[in-house]
């Protein structure tokens, strides 16, 4: 896991295929992207890290993912679950989430949408147009965009 | 005496046919109410009965004037004539008065009855009178008047042997009364009664009394033989042709016999004989004039009866022909009469039929037997029950599924009734096999869905991954092998990403086949518009003669429809590449009335020899080095097509252009 430096709201990774992970990873360095990523390999880590429960109860609640790219197909609780449960609470629902999944199916993208994802990107198997597109997810959702006003409600 | 309840309900016909039982009961006491077609309706008998009373009652009244003022033509008629006694004129002023009452239209039956009894006393008592004292009055006038005195007392019986009576108790005055006229037609008054003690029978009392038993048979209830007389049935016109000349006829002949009397040209022994044959002669002429009424009538009879035949043959074909079940059913549960067909679709044979042991109630399952009621109401108040399903348990146990529709035979509503049963077994199990097949498709379409997802999400990651290291190793450590080793690792990305190309091609195709077809107006020209303007924005250099047609409409699913022009128009902008003066056009024809769309280029084109390839999945006619392509897109295109209930057709010469033709069912949509 990384090592998180408390002043940088790090950019949360839930996926659970190693090769994209790497792959992901290297495209955010070549694209110098200079935010932390926290990786989580599968849903259930993923809402323990977002509402510090589990592994995670003694983490820093202050830290607060900047964007969250979230894989659909996932071991134990899959993305859209992921999703449904981020949108439900007040501390997450208004953090930004990208769908970055290998699928373009109708259905994944309906409900991805209904759900409240905030944009729907599918992976090309071309790696160049692959670093391309987390390039500018990069530059769009961590420099362009403004994020959310960070109130969490605190329930300790 | 007994006062039938059937007269006390006012008119006969109404009864007969609002009440089935009233009809019944007085067709038991013996008054024929059976709505046959008449001549001349009841209310025409009843206007001759008051016109024979008022006739009667002027006759008496005139006579009474004629003693009163002596006058011998009011009283005699004629000098040598008898003359009708106050007694008589008397008695035929009672008759005729009583005879009016009965025929009141105003008044019910039974409301005179009294009146007219009293009338009819009178009447008795003044001829009793005559005959005890002997006045001058013909005996025969004075049976007769007590004889019309005494029927009409008791007139309100209606039994069959009552009226028997009454008819025999018109015998005696109509016979007296035309031997009478008889007499004086043939000046031999001994036939009025004439003798030496007695007075003759006059002829005004025996026109009166004739009169009287002519307006008493047009009275009810004496009407039975008017009725037959005034029927529409050959009894009718027979008994109204000849019963006239029946009476007139010898009357006449005998009257011109007598004429001949006194010339002496004809002794008697050649005028016995000519009378006779004059009578045969009438009496043949009636006989043969009956012949042909009857003659008539047994044709007219035949050639009903051989339609009716017909009628009940082309029924009994249906019957016969065994393809729907038929059957004569009670509403109580029996069946009395069933086809062939009926038997074997419930399992019991003829004789088990003939011995009534097959019953509808008793073959119903009891959870039908509410929809069986049901039919049975509608049936009994309309007259039919419309069709509808049930069940019937065979004589096996097994149920058979039927669709039962009835008609009532007769008009009674507890009557007969004809049923069609048509057996649905086959058609349920027709629909329970497409219900199979169903589901089965909705199986295997949620199957090719699920393996569908999958793929899409499985088996591209692999290939991201293999060309995501082989360019990271190609940025990292390229400097580390030869130009060889580089190239190698650059075909592995170039198949990676060929690969991805065509499970994303395979996974469009299918996605044609899961998606639903959404109709609506399309407009194929605006779509054929942007694409091409589309594919000229992403290559601008190249110089392609577009036309298309601006009035391209039709139904249909304006995605699917979309992609099928891209793929067409994509391909003809792919095959023109390398052609100088390339042109696309996008056009329609009628060919045989119907609508045909194409897409037509003057590119590569292809060998008609491999047309049969053209649209098959992964099928390429070209090498991809010279144009590139997945060979799925005029597969899709087919399916697009097919899912419309169209065809897609190409003509094509190599490098002389190709031709895509297709059309699209806007009624029927798969």
């Amino acid at each position: 896991m990384n090592v998180l430096s408390p002043n940088s709201q790090p950019v949360l990774l839930i996926e659970d295929n190693p090769d994209d992970i790497a792959l992901t990873l290297r495209a955010f360095k070549k694209n110098h992207i200079s935010n932390d990523i926290v990786v989580l390999e599968d849903g259930v880590s993923a809402l323990e890290y977002l509402f510090c429960t589990g592994k995670f109860s003694q983490r820093d609640p202050n830290v607060v993912p900047q964007l969250i790219l979230l894989d659909l197909k996932l071991p134990r609780l899959d993305g859209l679950e992921v999703l449904r449960a981020i949108r439900a609470d007040a501390r997450t629902q208004l953090l930004p989430v990208v769908i970055l999944t290998s699928s373009n199916e109708e259905q994944d993208l309906i409900r991805g949408y209904r759900l409240g994802a905030n944009s729907y990107v599918r992976k090309p198997v071309d790696f160049s147009q692959f670093a391309e597109a987390i390039r500018q997810l990069g530059l769009y959702w961590l420099v362009i965009n403004q994020p959310p006003p960070i109130r969490i409600a605190r329930t300790h | 005496m007994r006062h039938s309840t059937a007269h006390s309900n006012p008119p006969c016909q109404r009864v007969a046919t609002t009440d089935p039982l009233a009809e019944r009961a007085i067709a038991q006491d013996g008054v024929t109410t059976t709505p046959t077609p008449t001549a001349f309706s009841r209310a025409t008998l009843r206007i001759c009965a008051r016109v024979a009373a008022i006739a009667s009652i002027t006759i008496g009244a005139l006579t009474l004037l004629g003693w009163h003022y002596d006058i011998v033509l009011l009283r005699n008629i004629h000098e040598s004539f008898a003359s009708m006694r106050p007694s008589t004129a008397v008695s035929m002023i009672a008759l005729g008065i009583a005879l009016a009452l009965l025929n009141d239209p105003h008044a019910s039956p039974s409301q005179h009855r009294w009146k007219v009894r009293i009338y009819a006393i009178i009447t008795m008592f003044t001829g009793i009178i005559a005959l005890i004292q002997f006045t001058q009055m013909s005996p025969t006038s004075a049976i007769s008047a007590i004889s019309l005195g005494l029927l009409l007392f008791g007139r309100t019986t209606s039994l069959r042997w009552q009226q028997n009576i009454t008819y025999g108790l018109l015998f005696f005055p109509a016979c007296t009364a035309s031997l009478a006229l008889l007499g004086y037609v043939y000046h031999v008054y001994q036939l009025a009664g004439e003798g030496a003690h007695q007075a003759a029978m006059a002829l005004h009392t025996a026109i009166a009394l004739l009169l009287l038993v002519f307006g008493i048979l047009c009275t009810p209830p004496y009407t039975r033989l008017a009725t037959i007389a005034i029927s529409q049935t050959a009894g009718g016109i027979v008994t109204r042709r000849l019963l006239p000349a029946a009476c007139v006829g010898p009357v006449l002949i005998g009257w011109i016999g007598q004429l001949g009397a006194p010339q002496t040209l004809l002794i008697d022994e050649v005028r016995f004989p000519l009378i006779i044959l004059a009578n045969i002669v009438v009496l043949s002429v009636s006989v043969w004039t009956c012949a042909k009424i009857l003659h008539t009538l047994d044709l007219r009879h035949m050639a009903t009866s051989e339609a009716l035949s017909a009628q009940e043959a082309k029924l009994r074909r249906l019957v016969d022909a065994n393809t729907v079940g038929v059957v004569v059913a009670s509403i109580h549960g029996m069946i009395k009469e069933a086809n062939d067909c009926f038997l074997n679709m419930i399992g019991y044979d003829r004789q088990e039929l003939e011995a009534g042991l097959i019953r509808w109630d008793v073959m119903t399952p009891p959870e039908w037997h509410d929809t069986d009621m049901r039919a049975i109401e509608q049936l009994v108040t309309t007259g039919t029950a419309s069709p509808f399903e049930k069940e019937y348990v065979r004589k096996n146990g097994t149920r058979i599924p039927v669709v039962v529709a009835a008609t009532l035979l007769g008009t009674e509503p507890s009557g007969d009734s004809i049923c069609f049963i048509l057996d649905e077994s086959s058609r349920k199990q027709v629909e329970q096999q497409l219900r199979r097949a169903k589901e089965d498709t909705e199986v295997i379409n949620h199957e090719l869905e699920a393996f569908s997802y999958s793929v899409s999400h499985d088996l591209r990651s692999p290939l991201r991954a293999i060309d995501g290291f082989s360019q990271a190793f190609l940025e990292d450590y390229g400097n580390q092998v030869d130009d060889r080793g580089r190239e190698y690792l650059q075909r592995v990305r170039a198949a990676a990403q060929r690969m991805g190309q065509l499970i994303d091609a395979m996974l469009n195709l299918s996605r044609i086949t899961r998606s639903d077809i959404h109709t609506e107006r399309v407009d194929l020209s605006a779509i054929a518009t942007q694409i091409v303007h589309d594919l000229q924005s992403l290559q601008p250099e190249r110089q392609v003669h577009i036309h298309i047609d601006n009035d391209l409409v039709t139904q249909g699913d304006p995605t699917m429809l979309r992609l099928l022009l891209t793929n067409l128009l994509e391909n003809a902008w792919k095959f023109t590449e390398k052609t100088t003066g390339a042109v696309i056009s996008v056009r329609k024809q009628l060919r045989d009335g119907k609508l045909v769309f194409f897409v037509q280029d003057n590119g590569a084109g292809f060998d008609m020899q491999y047309a049969g390839k053209l649209f098959g999945a992964f099928q390429r006619l070209h090498s991809t080095q010279d144009f590139p392509g997945t060979g799925v897109g005029l597969a899709i295109a087919q399916r697009i097509i097919h899912r419309h209930g169209g065809q897609i057709w190409a003509e094509s010469e190599p490098n002389h252009g190709a031709t895509f033709f297709f059309t699209l069912n806007t009624d029927r949509h798969v």
